[in-house]
């Protein structure tokens, strides 16, 4: 197994998955061709590390929460994002867990997608490590064959030190 | 009018062996150059690529000694001696100050990893090339580039050359565990066992891709559903028609398919 190492994460990456680790730059929102605004673009995305696994081939461009990635996920693969925010939202509720959560068959619900997609269900939940707050978000490719996923995707969770 | 004869007897004689010397040193310097990978028959493609059966390639991993010399001919490396292995998983930085790790095997369909270098002259054309999602018999197949690591390499380099859809891992260590003495160098990877299909050079995309897609068809390896013929021929001329259209970068609804002349 490979040891993945950057910008606060250590990942043993288990052998299936592929996986990668990086700190977004600010980006512009590309405007479409019709607005011919002057206008200023708002930015868009975290700028804050993340870090992106899954049991099928990873995309080159992949959105924070998975988009360009779970749609291609099969019956038997899983997405995992885990997105870095503003180390002061650590101090607040929703980051209070502290530790990665392991996961649950019963966590798992086709409405918790960023954008729902038939067949397949999600799971998301808040924690702290290091003292820094993330978003851990799953998504798998057949919810109702979650359980035999699940287990790998802990597998690879088990294997995730934040530094 | 005897002694004539004789001496014109005697020259032939050794005008022949002459002759026969210069061919026999002729066919030494051909096979010599053959064994350094230097092919000089003008139908033959223009790279150095072999193709291995999927038992062959299954068989075992590199060692030290499989690894082949350091040699490069006009820009196109050689083959690694030995024989063809499995490929291992790609670790390394990324040209955006991140880490990644693709792994080659598991997973359907062909993977083409890539060694390139943003310095070498042949480089270019396959970081060209690139652009455009590579295909092999109509299919898209799966892209890996990998460069040398942030210590040999300009990320900001890398970075300006690679292609959005294409993943770019810079690795030494991709190098040493496929062998790679120098860039450009291309390993096909069968992602159902991580077996590799082929692996060589070429002095182009175009080249390669011939090269590539027999390799494909050498090593008997064909996509879900898709004939060996399909592979070759590439499915349907208008598969093909839309292939060559896109590489030229005309798509669906460009003006240039409905403009009249």
């Amino acid at each position: 197994m490979t040891v993945l190492a950057a910008h606060g994460f250590a990942l043993t990456v288990p052998r299936g998955w592929d996986a990668r680790i990086r700190l977004p730059v600010a980006q512009s929102v590309a405007a479409p061709p019709s607005m011919r605004t002057e206008e200023v673009v708002p930015m868009g995305g975290t700028t804050n590390p993340i870090l992106h696994a899954t049991t099928m081939m990873l995309p080159a461009i992949v959105g924070d929460y998975g988009g360009g990635a779970v749609e291609r996920l099969g019956p038997h693969d899983a997405f995992v994002a885990i997105v870095g925010f503003d180390v002061e939202a650590a101090k607040t509720a929703l980051f209070a867990r502290r530790g990665i959560p392991t996961l649950r068959e019963a966590n798992f619900r086709p409405a918790t997608q960023q954008r729902v997609l038939a067949g397949a269900s999600g799971t998301q939940s808040f924690f702290q490590a290091a003292n820094r707050p993330y978003c851990l978000y799953v998504v798998v490719g057949r919810h109702a064959l979650r359980r035999s996923v699940i287990p790998r995707c802990n597998e690879l969770l088990r294997g995730l030190r934040f530094t | 009018m005897n002694a004539i004869v004789g001496t014109l007897v005697i020259l032939v004689a050794l005008l022949s062996v002459l002759v026969v010397g210069l061919l026999r040193s002729h066919a030494e310097i051909v096979r010599a150059l053959h064994d350094l990978g230097v092919n000089l028959d003008p139908d033959a493609p223009d790279g150095t690529f072999r193709a291995a059966s999927p038992s062959v390639a299954a068989s075992r991993r590199p060692t030290v000694s499989d690894v082949g010399p350091d040699a490069t001919l006009e820009g196109v490396a050689l083959p690694t001696s030995g024989r063809l292995v499995v490929a291992h998983d790609l670790a390394g930085a990324t040209p955006d100050g991140g880490a990644a790790v693709v792994s080659v095997s598991g997973r359907p369909g062909l993977t083409l990893v890539a060694f390139l270098s943003t310095g070498c002259g042949t480089c270019a054309d396959f970081w060209s090339a690139f652009r455009t999602p590579p295909t092999l018999g109509g299919e898209t197949v799966r892209l890996v580039i990998v460069t040398r690591s942030p210590a040999a390499e300009s990320p900001s380099s890398v970075a300006e050359l690679a292609p959005e859809h294409g993943l770019v891992v810079m690795s030494d260590e991709a190098f040493d565990d496929h062998g790679v003495a120098a860039a450009p160098y291309f390993v096909l990877v069968d992602g159902a066992d991580g077996s590799v299909v082929g692996e060589g050079s070429a002095a182009g995309w175009v080249q390669l891709k011939a090269l590539l897609q027999r390799a494909a068809a050498d090593a008997g390896w064909v996509a879900d559903r898709r004939s060996r013929r399909d592979l070759l021929n590439a499915g349907s001329r208008q598969r093909q028609v839309d292939q060559a259209l896109a590489e030229a970068g005309i798509y669906p609804g460009d003006p240039s398919l409905t403009a009249e002349s």
